[in-house]
């Protein structure tokens, strides 16, 4: 008797991960539709939600940087907004969860893609990839400000998020409000994709607050 | 078959519980710390990218009256190599080593002096002076935190960096001039851990 219960044993187990694989398949947070084209016309081949290993081909000079994720440098396909602009990224980074990115050597076999931020030096990235954003969401976006390790260096930031909260994108920017700011460095802009409910620093992996930075500034 | 309905019924309670469990907690220290890395990756890409665009700053040319802990314009051409079982770094011309043992390493130079040594507590313990600037970085992959100081001395630098699996390392730096300061920085910010630190000799 006993060895007949064996067989049966082997089906109930794979019946257990047939059950949460198919589970896996259905709660997997899919991402809303804009923010995935966004994502891909930014960095083409790049998916949220996608195993690092899936996408490394589409990412150059890929490396790991501890508490954060992948970093490299994304492909292009040259006009990547509408009417015909576009603006160029000099790097993408690959954005892990909490408990992912604490790991010193992930695998990037089963490492999933929490988020997807673009990073672009360009001085007009951040007004074109506005007006960008403006028209494909239509509607304002809400507006925050995020600190930055130097106390004297604040960036803009400009949230849009789908109708339901399923996702969004945040665009980020150095504020600059005096001729001293601008003399600093090149302006630097990031585009952050992201699933789920938008949820200040924890989304943005930033010193986040809702009060614009102007106001942030006078305080 | 008994035994695999049985199996079943486990795995849907398991799934019933996986189901109600909640997101995983907020951790504000690792949110700090992707916050770190965030920034200081976004900061060295503007460094890179500064040159391109008609901003690199030149620390021979014109004093300025104090520099950021963020911020690194400094041109090493032409600089020498010094490598300790600490830390390995390029400094200016005129520095040279004076006393290196395995928990210590020194370099003197005509306008200031940098020694690497290990580091036990608060990354704010152990030295005096008065903070200008503050910044987290990272330096040789390793999450680092850059003070800079006014001293008796005159201007001074001090960072202490978080090996991984090995002691952290604590580097002091003094310059008599903002320039040297900035030079300074720059050497301790392109440093590279030791593979030797924190390994039996």
């Amino acid at each position: 008797m006993r060895l007949l219960s064996i067989p049966a044993t082997l089906v109930g187990i794979a019946i257990a991960i047939l059950f949460f694989k198919v589970y896996g398949i259905f709660t997997r947070p899919d991402v809303p539709r804009p923010v995935a084209i966004v994502v891909d016309q930014f960095a083409p081949g790049v998916a949220i939600g996608a195993k690092v290993t899936d996408v490394r081909h589409y990412v150059a000079a890929m490396t790991y940087v501890p508490h954060l994720g992948y970093v490299g440098i994304p492909g292009s396909r040259g006009v990547n907004l509408p009417n015909g602009y576009s603006v160029k990224f000099a790097q993408v980074r690959l954005l892990l969860d909490e408990a992912t990115r604490r790991l010193p050597n992930p695998n990037p076999a089963k490492a999933r893609i929490d988020a997807v931020e673009i990073v672009s030096g360009e001085p007009n990235a951040a007004s074109d990839i506005g007006q960008a954003l403006s028209l494909t969401f239509r509607r304002p976006p809400r507006e925050g400000c995020m600190r930055t390790s130097d106390d004297e260096r604040l960036r803009d930031v400009q949230v849009w998020a789908t109708p339901q909260e399923r996702g969004g994108l945040a665009l980020i920017s150095d504020h600059r409000a005096t001729v001293a700011d601008r003399d600093r460095g090149p302006q630097m802009t990031s585009v952050i994709g992201f699933v789920g409910k938008f949820d200040g620093g924890r989304t943005l992996r930033g010193n986040y607050t809702d009060a614009s930075c102007s106001l942030v500034q006078s305080q | 078959m008994i035994t695999a309905w049985r199996l079943a019924l486990l795995g849907a309670a398991a799934l019933g519980t996986s189901a109600c469990q909640r997101p995983p907690r907020f951790d504000p220290a690792e949110a700090a710390l992707a916050a770190a890395a965030s920034d200081s990756l976004t900061s060295a890409l503007a460094d890179s990218i500064a040159p391109g665009r008609g901003y690199l700053a030149s620390q021979a040319g014109t004093p300025v009256e104090s520099i950021s802990a963020c911020e690194d314009h400094v041109d090493s051409r032409g600089w020498q190599s010094f490598a300790s079982r600490i830390i390995e770094l390029e400094l200016p011309d005129g520095y040279s080593g004076t006393s290196q043992t395995n928990q210590l390493a020194r370099w003197n130079g005509p306008g200031g002096w940098l020694r690497a040594s290990s580091h036990s507590g608060d990354a704010h313990a152990g030295w005096s002076g008065l903070i200008t600037s503050e910044c987290d970085v990272f330096i040789s992959g390793s999450p680092a935190h850059v003070d800079l100081l006014t001293t008796g001395y005159g201007r001074g630098v001090h960072v202490v960096i978080k090996v991984q699996d090995a002691p952290d390392i604590s580097i002091e730096a003094q310059a008599t001039t903002i320039a040297g300061q900035a030079q300074l920085l720059h050497a301790i910010r392109a440093a590279r851990v030791s593979s030797a630190w924190g390994r039996p000799q």
